[in-house]
Order: structure tokens, then C-alpha cells, then sequence
């Protein structure tokens, strides 16, 4: 196996996707054009300390995540979702950046399945 | 009496009698639909069924009553359904002269198979009647999971996909949905906004909406069924269950209309 399984519940994914491969890899592709643009607006929500908007978005990748089946990160992001409703900023702030690190791991793990099928 | 239930009508114009007509009906009702036989205006007449589509069964009786074939395109052409003909080649070239080819999905020539015409007609409805399938708006602003719900139900109903509240309110006053399945936390305009935008119409104020959750404690919940929506689905919802909930969902709405309609009518 060349991508990270741990990252990438390849089994739950495509349960998710009705077990239909084709799909499957379209919403990868979907997902990961989509989290980039989440990341990019969470850093700025996150820069003036707008935590209600930054809970949306955190929120979205949660949702997203889980229905490839990255929930290790799917978790991370429900975490940083709780912190922002409560206005923790100050969690938010420090935990961000180890959020996009995890962010880019799933990618990795993406990529490597979709070389694997490909 | 249609409309209750998924059954779509189909309409066979034919003035004969035989194994192949019986076949003929037999096979579409293998494939669930309702068949009405229609031999004269009478029986035409008599029809109030919404007719999904019409097979044109020629024979010598059958060209010879142009009234019949006249009122069946009118109507195709004001309802929009196909029609499906089969009959000899000549046969079919002479009901041009009043069937235009715009109504006619397939033509069938002699000697047929009913069981491939029947499994052609299914096909070409099930990829062109899209609009007789009812109509689910879903609105995310996460393209991952609307293309997920779009996956998980399309092949039985028609998915219509909004990314945020204000183009979920565009696209419901250009199509009437028949359920909207609604993502409660959404950027700038939130599904409880969007709901209380939609009750707040008239004309959209009895389109059901069904919440679409990431929340599954007790006191989200509260709040979300506070504001009165058709129900909620959770994110973590497989797709089986989701299908399911929408399919049971339908079924208790249509018995429930049809109840209003029965009460209403005595």
C-alpha cells in the first residue's frame, strides 16, 4: 500500500460513495480543491479573530473529511469547531497551524491512493 | 388516482386484441407501471390520468381513426409526454402525416420483441422524463457533500444542488422543489435564515424542509426542531439510511396528502 491508511479510510470513504470508484476519486479531487480554499479563508477569518466564521469553515472541513474518510482529521477540525463556538481564540490560534500540517498529510495520503488506482 | 404513489401511467393506443397487446401490458407492469388501453375517444375521454407516456400499437383499424391519433398528439404536445410507435415500416411512415417526429421517442418496425420495446421505453423515460421524478433542492456550502447527496439519491430523484442560502432562494423561485434538504451551519446566510426566508413566502412557505445537521447532541437538536423543519438528517448518516429516511419520508407525505385531498373532497 503506497498512501497512509490510517490517514485515509479507503473502506469508509467509499462506503460514503456508494462503492462506486469513479465517484470516489472525483470527490478526492473535490475535497482537496475545496479544503485548500477553506484553509486559505480560516487563516483570514483567523487573523482578525473572527471565530463564528472560522467555526463554519472548520466545520465544513470536518463534514468533508469525514465523508472521504479522513476522520483522524475530521476530529482535529471538530475539536477546533467546539474552541471557536466557545470564541477560544486563543486555542484557535495555537492549534491552526498543527490543523493545516494534518491537512497536508491527508493530501499526501490522497495522492498516494490515487497513483495506487491510476 | 395517480399521483399517490411512484407509478408512472402508460397510455397504449390500439384497436387490437391479442397475445402481443396482452405481452405488451403484462411487461409494463412487470417494470411497475399503469397501463390504460386506449381503443376509442371513449375510453380517451374517460382518462384524467396524467399520462407519462403513449405506445401507438398500428394496425389498419388503428391509422384509419385519425381522430383518435389527433386528440393523442394534441395532448402529448400540451402534457409533453413521448410517444413510442410500433408498426410496419409503412405503417409508420403513414402516421406522419400527423404524428410530428418532435413527439416520437422510438420508433419500433415488426417483427418486435415486447419484452426489448418495453425495456427501451423504461430506458428512454428513465433518461428523459427526469422531470416526473420528484424534485430534492440540497443546499451545503461543502461541494463534497452535495455531490455525495447527489450521488447517494439521483438515480431515483431529480437533485437540484445549491452552495449557499441565497442561491438555494434563486433556484426555488425558478424550480419548485418538492423537498429541500438543508445544511443548518452555512457561511453568510444560514439555514435557519434560509427556512425562515422560505416560510415567510407564500408561495414557497408549504415546500418541506429537512435539516441537514453535523450536530447530534440533545440541545442541538432541540434548537434545530424548534424551528419547525420536516425532519433533520445527521451528517454521519450512512447513504443507505439517508435514502431510506427520504424514501419513507415521501411515502408518509404523499398518504398524507392524498388523506387532505379525500377529506377535502366529501
Amino acid at each position: 500500500m503506497s498512501y497512509n491508511a490510517e490517514e485515509l479510510n479507503v473502506q469508509d470513504g467509499l462506503e460514503y460513495s456508494m462503492d462506486n470508484v469513479d465517484f470516489y476519486k472525483e470527490i478526492l479531487e473535490t475535497y482537496m480543491e475545496e479544503t485548500v480554499d477553506q484553509i486559505k479563508q480560516m487563516d483570514m477569518y483567523l487573523d482578525s479573530d473572527n471565530m463564528p466564521e472560522y467555526a463554519t469553515l472548520v466545520h465544513a472541513v470536518k463534514s468533508g473529511s469525514r465523508l472521504i474518510g479522513a476522520s483522524k482529521l475530521g476530529e482535529e477540525a471538530f475539536t477546533l469547531e467546539q474552541k471557536s463556538k466557545e470564541g477560544d481564540a486563543a486555542f484557535v490560534h495555537a492549534n491552526h497551524d498543527s490543523l493545516k500540517a494534518h491537512v497536508d498529510v491527508v493530501f499526501e495520503a490522497i495522492k498516494g491512493y490515487l497513483a495506487e488506482i491510476s | 388516482m395517480s399521483g399517490f404513489d411512484d407509478k408512472q401511467n402508460v397510455l397504449i393506443a390500439c384497436k387490437s386484441k391479442g397475445y402481443l397487446i396482452s405481452n405488451l401490458v403484462e411487461q409494463f407492469e412487470k417494470e411497475d407501471y399503469r397501463i390504460t388501453q386506449a381503443s376509442s375517444m371513449a375510453v380517451m375521454n374517460k382518462n384524467t390520468d396524467h399520462i407519462n407516456a403513449c405506445v401507438l400499437y398500428l394496425d389498419e383499424e388503428l391509422l384509419e381513426d385519425s381522430q383518435l391519433l389527433i386528440y393523442i398528439r394534441d395532448k402529448a404536445t400540451e402534457e409533453g409526454f413521448p410517444l413510442f410507435v410500433v408498426g410496419d415500416p409503412t405503417e409508420i411512415e403513414s402516421t406522419r402525416k400527423i404524428i410530428t417526429p418532435n413527439l416520437v421517442g422510438r420508433e419500433f418496425q415488426r417483427p418486435v420483441d415486447i419484452k426489448a420495446v418495453v425495456g427501451e421505453v423504461h430506458k428512454y423515460l428513465l433518461e428523459h422524463v427526469g422531470i416526473e421524478r420528484k424534485i430534492i433542492l440540497a443546499v451545503d456550502d461543502s461541494g463534497v457533500m452535495l455531490n455525495s447527496i447527489k450521488n447517494w439519491l439521483g438515480d431515483k430523484y431529480q437533485v437540484l444542488l445549491a452552495d449557499s442560502g441565497l442561491m438555494a432562494v434563486k433556484s426555488i423561485t425558478i424550480t419548485r422543489p418538492d423537498l429541500i434538504i438543508l445544511d443548518y451551519e452555512m457561511p453568510v446566510v444560514d439555514g435557519k435564515q434560509v427556512l425562515a426566508m422560505i416560510r415567510s413566502e407564500r408561495d414557497f412557505a408549504d415546500i418541506p424542509v429537512i435539516f441537514l445537521t453535523g450536530r447530534q447532541d440533545k440541545e442541538s437538536i432541540m434548537d434545530v426542531m424548534e424551528l419547525k423543519p420536516d425532519g433533520y438528517l445527521l451528517k454521519t448518516m450512512k447513504p443507505f439510511a439517508v435514502r431510506q429516511y427520504i424514501d419513507e419520508f415521501f411515502i408518509k407525505r404523499d398518504a398524507q396528502l392524498k388523506s387532505n385531498l379525500l377529506r377535502k373532497s366529501k
